[in-house]
């Protein structure tokens, strides 16, 4: 795979008090972080059913549970992304919000295989190094 | 500082908007369509590229195409275009072949296309009696007198357990012989022929050969892999047995039958079998319709596919329906055996 990522702090860094006509509230220092990752599939393979999609290992009074499968390496196409919004806590853990995409392809003419996937996860990060 | 926010929230929409729609740049066009044309092209097409009995049963599927795609029009009904399909369907003779929809669901019906050969009533009341035991999918007495055990195996449920064959095959040890009567048998689990043939043979047997498409040719097939029977550690019977078959003998009930051929001690008597010796497999039309045909080739041992026509008995017998008070196969067995 091929892969780049780009992270952008978008922390408050100071406290500030905001007014709106006339209610005062308070904005406190919080630190957040919004990062996007990328992937391609420069090197793509797939495991996947051969021409037929089926595969005769009950007749053969051998069952197998993977028959006639093909590897291909080099065919068809993947490609993914993430977004990533974190929000860190005063306890230094986080929570992070992230949307998920992963969409494939595989190769050949026939009977080709694609999928598509969107994810929206929401995570809570511990944070275990507290020196 | 509030409208870096928006532009920050703005950009995670943005982007979510925008990779959620990314892969319809690379996928295919989705195939959804009620259009006759559209439905009636993809079926052929499947067909013609992954069906495996073609130059078996000397079938000119583009010849079908022809005389099928004439009968179709735009805004034809569904029930129209429904028989329309599964009429060049059943232009493949073979029941492991189907169109089904929410309304109907074609078929060959190959049992029909012979005289009947069995009923059950006859057997009960001439020859087993209503006592007769049930060990799971087999029902079963002695006849002639207690010389021959009959078993009646009506369909390959995939319930063939080693318990209930244990018993029946200890019941009828002191036998001459054995009847297993397969007549009407439409198939089902393969399994249950190989757990069945297990306790008929003494040494591993190569019982036939089997071959998968693998491309768009009528004649794209694997290598044939040869299929062996291997002999039950326990309870067996190595006496004569005889099958009885006829044409609704189908599938998983023709695929035992062809194994017979690979064993002297088996003899089949009856009528031909009805077929069904390719693994059906299918998927599903633009208009949602499901769709199966036979997608493999059993072999014989000289690697012929010719008996998926019907696996021929080795004894020919007919049902006489002007006496029904004998089953002439059935009384053609027993003499076999006597």
């Amino acid at each position: 795979m091929g892969s780049i990522k780009v992270t952008k702090d978008i922390s408050r860094k100071q406290t500030k008090e905001k007014k709106i006509w006339f209610i005062k509230y308070k904005l406190n220092e919080k630190k957040r972080e919004l990062a996007f990752r990328l992937n391609m599939g420069i090197i793509n393979s797939a495991l996947r059913n051969g021409y037929i999609y089926g595969n005769q290992s009950g007749v053969l009074n051998s069952p197998k549970i993977f028959d006639r499968y093909e590897y291909k390496l080099f065919s068809g196409i993947r490609m993914g992304s993430r977004l990533d919004y974190t929000r860190f806590l005063k306890n230094k853990n986080a929570i992070q919000f992230s949307y998920i995409w992963d969409a494939y392809k595989t190769g050949g003419e026939l009977d080709v295989f694609e999928m598509a996937h969107h994810t929206f996860r929401f995570t809570f990060l511990f944070n275990t190094n507290n020196q | 500082m509030f409208n870096k926010k928006i532009i920050q929230y703005f950009t995670l929409i943005i982007l979510s908007i925008v990779l959620s729609s990314c892969e319809k740049l690379f996928f295919e066009k989705d195939l959804a369509s009620t259009d006759p044309f559209v439905n009636f092209e993809y079926l052929w097409k499947e067909c013609d590229e992954k069906y495996s009995f073609f130059e078996v049963k000397n079938i000119d599927w583009d010849a079908v195409k022809v005389k099928y795609s004439s009968k179709l029009f735009k805004g034809m009904s569904e029930d129209s275009l429904f028989k329309v399909m599964g009429s060049m369907l059943n232009e493949l003779r073979d029941d492991h072949t189907n169109l089904k929809s929410y309304f109907n669901i074609s078929a060959y019906k190959v049992d029909l296309t012979a005289q009947d050969n069995f009923d059950w009533r006859i057997v009960i009341d001439n020859y087993i009696t209503k006592n007769y035991n049930v060990s799971g999918p087999f029902s079963h007495n002695f006849v002639d007198n207690g010389n021959i055990g009959y078993i009646r195996f009506p369909a390959f449920t995939g319930k063939v357990d080693n318990k209930n064959l244990d018993f029946v095959l200890t019941k009828y040890k002191d036998t001459k012989g054995l009847i297993i009567d397969l007549r009407e048998n439409g198939g089902g689990a393969v399994s249950d022929l190989f757990s069945i043939l297990s306790r008929f043979v003494e040494t591993k047997t190569l019982v036939n050969y089997s071959r998968i498409k693998t491309g768009p040719g009528h004649n794209d097939f694997s290598e044939a892999e040869p299929v062996y029977v291997e002999p039950y550690n326990g309870e067996r019977y190595n006496k004569k047995v005889v099958f009885l078959t006829d044409r609704g003998t189908y599938s998983a009930g023709s695929f035992i039958s062809l194994a017979t051929k690979a064993l002297d001690n088996i003899v089949l008597i009856g009528d031909t079998t009805g077929g069904g010796l390719g693994l059906p497999n299918g998927g599903q039309l633009p208009n949602g319709w499901i769709y199966r045909f036979s997608i493999t080739q059993a072999l014989s041992l000289d690697k012929k596919p010719d008996y998926e026509n019907g696996v021929p008995p080795d004894i020919n017998v007919s049902f006489n329906w002007n006496n029904l008070s004998k089953d002439e196969i059935l009384d053609r067995a027993i003499l076999e055996l006597q």
